[in-house]
């Protein structure tokens, strides 16, 4: 990768490898798996799973289109329990389908309470959400560099079937060698 | 050493620090002490980036308000950071480097 070579040209620290867990690295490919994930758990019914299959559908024809602003609100329809009925989904967490609560942002509090003794001059913002990935990266980063791709089986938003889809079209040499090795559980909490 | 980026992407890395990773984490406004965290494996490093997300900002814009709207702009400033945190910290130059996330 290009940042690897300026360091070691300009600061000899050895990158060893890069680590994604649960990573929104290609939403093109990654938004298509709503429906068959929900209604594999047993999420929603099978009516519901096809006005998924039309909202996801549509989130990608507006990425692929470069309509980033109207695929966002088709992605929100299906993946934020702020704007989405919490009916159709029963109100289970996007990031954990096992929990019913969402994230716990409890820290941002304490956060902005103690702004002062922290040293922070601005108030704390959560993310910014227009920086987009290019795709294409991973593949440069994995001719070069070790990468472990980690994924949590629970997590809707980011699901495994989606990590498969764009690691299993990745134009990478690598490909053929990947698809072939066994891949390994990670357990974690018991 | 450990770098810690949030996905989002474009969120602070402090939901990493205070909910994901850390050993010292925020749960229902209570801190809690995970014996089992990522620091075993080394010094873990949260940035505060894109700019202007978490705590971050630029000189001249207090308020926070710009945004990076690319990958790349965020890089290029992640690589600056990096360059001055090991001008600081030159020792840990040494440390094989690992940037999770």
């Amino acid at each position: 990768m290009i940042i690897n070579e300026t360091w070691r040209a300009t600061n000899r620290v050895t990158l060893e490898g890069i680590s994604i867990g649960d990573g929104w690295t290609d939403p093109m490919n990654q938004v298509n798996f709503y429906d068959s994930f929900l209604w594999s758990v047993g999420i929603v019914d099978s009516k519901f799973r096809d006005v998924c299959t039309w909202f996801q559908t549509n989130a990608m024809i507006n990425m692929y289109n470069g309509n980033y602003k109207n695929a966002t609100s088709y992605f929100d329809f299906l993946t934020n329990n702020d704007t989405t009925p919490e009916t159709y989904f029963g109100n289970i967490s996007m990031f954990n389908f096992r929990n019913y609560d969402g994230l716990d942002e409890s820290f941002v509090k304490i956060l902005q309470d103690n702004k002062a003794s922290l040293g922070a001059k601005v108030d704390y913002i959560p993310g910014n959400d227009a920086v987009y990935t290019s795709f294409a990266e991973v593949a440069l980063a994995l001719r070069s560099i070790k990468v472990l791709i980690y994924n949590g089986q629970d997590d809707v938003v980011v699901n495994t079937a989606g990590v498969l889809q764009y690691l299993n079209s990745l134009n990478w040499e690598g490909t053929a060698r990947w698809k072939r090795t066994k891949k390994e559980i990670w357990t974690i909490h018991g | 050493m450990l770098i810690w980026l949030q996905g989002g992407p474009g969120a602070s890395s402090q939901f990493g620090a205070f909910t994901e990773v850390s050993p010292i984490r925020i749960e229902n406004g209570k801190a809690k002490l995970f014996h089992s965290a990522w620091n075993i494996f080394g010094h873990l490093l949260f940035i505060d980036q894109p700019l202007n997300v978490g705590f971050s900002y630029k000189p001249g814009d207090r308020q926070g308000t710009e945004q990076v709207s690319s990958a790349h702009q965020a890089a290029d400033h992640l690589l600056n950071f990096l360059d001055n945190f090991y001008k600081t910290w030159p020792r840990l130059r040494e440390a094989p480097l690992y940037i999770t996330g």
